[in-house]
């Protein structure tokens, strides 16, 4: 069982909130809510009095004219209002899914764009899944409370007129009804409290049966399945959990029931009592028949007007739980500075190019190359001739220039370092290569670099300024980046390359496409630049294999064509002629661009300026191609390993 | 989406024999439930009438007494037997959604790899889970169907059982003008205006719904619009290229695409014509209450009855009318979801040629198993390309074969052909499967091979049991 924690905002507090959100996107839904309980309200009570009154007609012998005036009434009541009813009851869907929608698009904005770190956090994630199961269908707090809203509205009023009525009588006849309500109503609650306080074991079979279900229909794991004979063992898993479900169920149907048997037991005991009563006044007193068959009428709705009363509440309170949870999820704590943080400074557009006669002043500046471990390899002046030579003293208009600064970072619940006292600058215009074993620490010295994760110590700086003080959405800006895992939408190729719905320049486009090889075979698409990347929503859609995705992400990358450009294995999924496409252009790429390579592969470490070798979360050697085989270091040893299977006549 | 009613009665009885092989407790436990329900007012109808016609004539309290004792009695069985069957259905049903989930998931395991990798597929698997999960069409829709359709016909028998008595008390002679209600042509005419009332109920009810039926396909791109943008970031893998490109942007445009909301296509529809319908279905029914009222009103006036009776009879007749109604109702719902039963049937029915052999594989000692290509050709359905062209080889024992080429060159192709979830499209003898019909694929796959190179199966399971699945 799970521990209870207070929720931060009452019910009152969701409730207004609620209320305001539709008051900013359909004040309709207030209206319908109001309009539908006074229909109902009139609509019960119409149904309250026609009998009595009309038996009164009978009774007394009023003229025929006056009995079919009465029956004419309530009819004409009756039908007018439960006609509003059956149209507002229609309509009163759509407005209100649009309060729950836009809680839904708050809720996106929250995911979408909180810091990176949050994503991480099992708080975060914890909170987001409670927020989502309160948007996530039409019988969900935030759009349930509407109907909630609308019943307890309805069942005051009703209330306020059985009281009326029954104010007449003994107030005992009253209480007896409140309190069998009150019993009735403890009973349901208990057997709900024990469900909510036993959700956790439900959520774990649908979460078992959800990602089974999940599994079956995944194209990649089918050949698997069939393969190694999978089929039985998965059913059988299915039955088991199901069973385990079902068995948890059984304790659910038994609490119920017990709580349905004594709001039954109640129900007896209030209709005997109230019956008994009114016989003796009946007796006794000589009550009419239509007056008692209005008294038993008001006791009926009264004790059903009570146990909505009580059933609303407790509605309310389980949707004001959760509306609780999506508001302290939109609230979430946000490491990075976002409106706050400083923009990023403009690029200068006369940055001087990173030559020769810069260099002193460069080395003056920054200390050269600071030290690093003490056996890293220095990018030396005798390296340097042949750099030149190759690269043009970097050649470069952009301003930014990257440092980290006694950088360190550890992933949170680990147990050591992933990087440890990382000092790196990287120079404006660079192409930097990062190499190194699994688990080097590549992927996250890259995401460092991007500013998705703040250093655990130490500082990333950005033409000397902490990236932390930025508005981090600016720093982004500045970024393109080809991910080892990416995020390719359900859109238009041309949206996925432009990453926007608007103003697209499809010139560029194609550009972005031709220069990441893919432009051939878009063109060949029935629907060109406008197909869409997927079928999860658009069933005309195509799936790009695996290296024309990895393209597509290059074409995305290059149509930013923001000043720092981070690769984390671009050609992965490429084979080798797609691959030296790739690296014959790299330097077209690259141009006026601050750029990070890492890849496995050492080809494409022949492209850039300065190589990273990094080892157990260090900068183990540093230096270009020749420079770090001629070290015989580890780098040497690993483009050995990969090209000896190349090589004629070597024996394995 | 329109059935005719033979169809519709059709595609709804298979319904409940596909859910009576997973739970035969099931569709009783609901009948009885549905008898109970129905019958239950009735109950509070005849033992209130009983003792209004008590207090309002001989006025005798140990008659009274009886009744009271009499009537709480039997309404407190009834809410009894009421309160156990509905938690017994709400589990069963429980249960059976939870089996039917089972049913698709047995079903996908059992297809042809050809079937998994075809879009079409996967298609109407999604579009079944999106039908169930707008409104719970398809299966969801049959046990309630089901239920409402028992409820409304014991509901009638009822009804008719207790307004018996309302043509066959006869109005005295000496209520002058008011004899003419003992004409049977009333009884007609009482027939005629619930039924007519109820139809026509009915009749907006189902042209209000048709409205929405016409906007399925609008609702299911919508929920699959809303499923897939407004739960984007809850992927990590996401996570960097969101940031990175501010995919926010786009995904907040395209989500204003929703076609729900008040100013969307079904919103306007509720603002205007399906919520008209929908109000006079509602409002209409309740005109039935206003005749049988006046009728009944009269015949007690001109002395065919007492008071206490007529709330006896209002109650019956307005409870019957209302059964009448729903039975349209239900009826009409069924013809929906027909063509929701069909698609998910459509599911259920696909041939499963993979598993027709009846030869096992060989299983030998030596493992000296060999695989032979001749002249072999592939291309997908549909496509006009060919993926695989005349190729001939044969797989040697003992020796290792490597399958290189450039990108889109269909390598794994070659290697899946062979295993072979692909079934190739030509070549005169193709692999064992092939030239052997009859053998079963599920043992060939286990007899040959121990791993698919690629992507492995990503089961989170303990490696004992992953191991302990095939046994070479």
């Amino acid at each position: 069982m799970e521990a209870k924690t207070k929720p931060k905002y009452g019910i009152a507090h969701n409730v207004g909130w609620m209320i305001r959100i539709a008051w900013r996107v359909r004040r309709r839904v207030l209206l319908v809510c109001v309009l539908t309980a006074l229909m109902e309200i009139l609509y019960n009570a119409a149904q309250l009095y026609i009998a009595p009154e009309i038996l009164k007609a009978v009774e007394t012998h009023a003229s025929i004219e006056a009995l079919l005036a009465i029956i004419l009434f309530f009819t004409s009541a009756l039908f007018v209002t439960q006609g509003v009813k059956g149209y507002l009851d229609t309509y009163a869907m759509y407005p209100r899914i649009d309060v729950r929608t836009e809680i839904i698009g708050m809720l996106a904005d929250k995911c979408n764009t909180t810091s990176f770190s949050n994503t991480l956090d099992a708080g975060f994630i914890r909170l987001r899944e409670k927020a989502s199961s309160a948007t996530n269908s039409n019988q969900e707090a935030t759009e349930y409370i509407w109907q909630g809203l609308t019943n307890l509205l309805q069942h005051i009023g009703g209330f306020l007129v059985c009281l009326s009525i029954l104010s007449g009588l003994h107030p005992a006849l009253t209480a007896v009804v409140l309190v069998t309500c009150l019993i009735g109503f403890l009973a349901s609650r208990y057997a709900s409290d024990w469900e909510f306080e036993h959700r956790k074991e439900e959520s774990t079979y649908y979460a078992k049966k959800r990602y089974i279900r999940d599994k079956s229909q995944s194209v990649i794991l089918a050949k698997d399945i069939r393969i190694f004979g999978l089929q039985d063992w998965l059913n059988d898993l299915l039955d088991d959990v199901h069973n385990a479900y079902l068995d948890w169920r059984l304790g659910v149907e038994k609490k119920r029931l017990a709580a349905s048997m004594t709001e039954a037991a109640m129900t007896v005991a209030r209709n005997g009592i109230a019956y008994l009563y009114l016989i003796h006044l009946a007796l006794r007193e000589g009550i009419s028949v239509s007056s008692f068959a209005l008294y038993f009428g008001a006791v009926t709705t009264f004790s059903s007007w009570v146990m909505g009363i009580l059933n609303d509440m407790a509605r309310m309170h389980k949707d004001s739980l959760d509306i609780s949870s999506v508001r302290e999820f939109l609230e979430y704590p946000e490491p990075f500075r976002f409106e706050q943080g400083e923009p990023v400074p403009e690029r200068r557009p006369n940055a001087k190019r990173f030559s020769n006669a810069a260099r002193p002043a460069l080395e003056q500046s920054e200390g050269a190359f600071p030290e690093r471990r003490p056996n890293a390899k220095r990018f030396s002046n005798a390296a340097r001739p042949a750099l030149e030579q190759s690269e043009g003293a970097f050649p470069c208009a952009a301003a930014w220039e990257l440092k980290l600064e006694h950088v360190s970072y550890r992933y949170p619940s680990a147990e050591k370092d992933t990087l440890h006292d990382i000092n790196l600058v990287i120079h404006p215009g660079e192409k930097l290569a990062i190499v190194g074993l699994n688990g080097a620490g590549k992927t996250t010295l890259v995401r460092l670099l991007c500013g998705l994760f703040d250093p655990t110590e130490g500082r990333v700086l950005l033409n000397g300024t902490d990236i932390r003080t930025f508005n981090r959405s600016d720093y982004y800006a500045q970024i393109s980046a080809v991910f080892q895992e990416y995020s390719l939408l359900d859109v238009t190729v041309a949206e996925n390359v432009a990453m926007t719905t608007e103003d697209i320049d499809i010139d560029r486009v194609w550009d972005s496409l031709e220069k990441a090889g893919l432009k051939k075979a878009v063109q060949e698409l029935p629907k060109g630049l406008d197909t869409h990347t997927g079928r999860d929503v658009f069933l005309d859609g195509v799936l790009f294999s695996g290296g024309q995705t990895q393209r597509l992400m290059l074409a995305r990358a290059l149509y930013k064509d923001a000043p720092l450009l981070m690769l984390d294995e671009p050609t992965a999924a490429l084979d080798p002629i797609a691959e030296n496409d790739i690296y014959q252009k790299y330097n077209d790429m690259t141009r006026e661009k601050t750029s990070v390579f890492i890849s496995h592969r050492l080809a494409s470490t022949r492209f850039c300026d300065r190589i990273l070798f990094l080892a157990d979360g260090r900068i183990a050697e540093e230096g270009t191609h020749e420079s770090l085989l001629a070290l015989g270091g580890e780098y040497a040893k690993l483009f050995e390993v990969q090209s000896r299977y190349y090589q004629e006549g070597r024996e394995f | 989406m329109k059935g005719d009613f033979r169809h519709t009665i059709a595609a709804h009885k298979r319904g409940v024999k596909e859910l009576y092989t997973v739970s035969h407790r099931l569709f009783p436990v609901i009948a009885l439930g549905a008898v109970v329900s129905a019958l239950f007012p009735y109950v509070s109808v005849f033992f209130s009438a009983r003792i209004l016609s008590e207090l309002a004539g001989a006025h005798r309290a140990d008659v009274l007494w009886q009744w009271v004792i009499g009537g709480v009695s039997v309404i407190g069985l009834f809410s009894l037997a009421n309160a156990f069957l509905g938690q017994r259905q709400e589990t069963l049903i429980d249960d059976v959604w939870g089996r039917k989930e089972i049913l698709y998931c047995r079903k996908m395991f059992s297809m042809d790899y050809a079937d998994i990798d075809r879009q079409e597929i996967h298609d109407l698997r999604a579009q079944i889970t999106q039908i169930e999960n707008w409104a719970g069409w398809g299966f969801g829709r049959i046990p309630y169907a089901f239920e409402k359709t028992i409820r409304s016909l014991a509901g009638i028998l009822g009804g008719i059982a207790l307004t018996v008595s309302l043509f066959t008390s006869s109005v005295p002679e000496d209520a002058g003008a008011l004899t003419i209600l003992n004409n049977p042509l009333f009884l007609l005419l009482f027939a005629a205006v619930l039924i007519g009332v109820s139809l026509l109920a009915g009749k907006f009810y189902v042209k209000s719904e048709n409205y929405l039926n016409g906007l399925s396909e609008e609702a299911t791109f919508g929920n699959r619009l809303f499923s897939y943008f407004g739960y984007l970031g809850f992927k990590k893998e996401r996570s960097a290229d969101i940031r990175i490109y501010d995919q926010q942007r786009i995904i907040r445009a395209y989500c204003k695409e929703s076609p729900f909301g008040a100013n969307g296509s079904f919103g306007k529809l509720a603002k205007g014509p399906m919520g008209v319908y929908a109000g006079l279905g509602a409002g209409i029914s309740l005109l039935i209450t206003g005749f049988v009222y006046a009728f009944t009103c009269l015949k007690a006036w001109g002395g065919a009855f007492d008071v206490g009776s007529i709330t006896q009879y209002v109650g019956a007749a307005t409870a019957m009318g209302g059964n009448v109604y729903a039975l349209l109702q239900v009826y009409g719902e069924m013809r929906t979801n027909t063509g929701y039963m069909e698609r998910i049937f459509t599911y259920l029915d696909l041939p499963n040629a993979m598993y027709q052999g009846s030869l096992t594989t060989e299983k030998r000692s030596d493992r000296q198993y060999e695989v032979e290509f001749r002249d072999v050709s592939f291309r997908y359905p549909a496509s006009e390309n060919w993926a695989l062209r005349h190729v001939s080889m044969k797989f040697q024992i003992g020796k290792r074969l490597a399958i290189v080429g450039g990108e889109w060159q269909r390598q794994d192709h070659l290697y899946q052909a062979a295993l072979p979830p692909l079934r190739p499209a030509g070549g005169a003898d193709s692999p064992e499967r092939h030239r052997h019909p009859q053998i079963q694929l599920p043992g060939l796959h286990g007899h040959l091979l121990r791993r698919i190179p690629g992507l492995p199966a990503a089961f989170s399971a303990s490696g004992k049991q992953r191991r302990g699945q095939h046994d070479l």
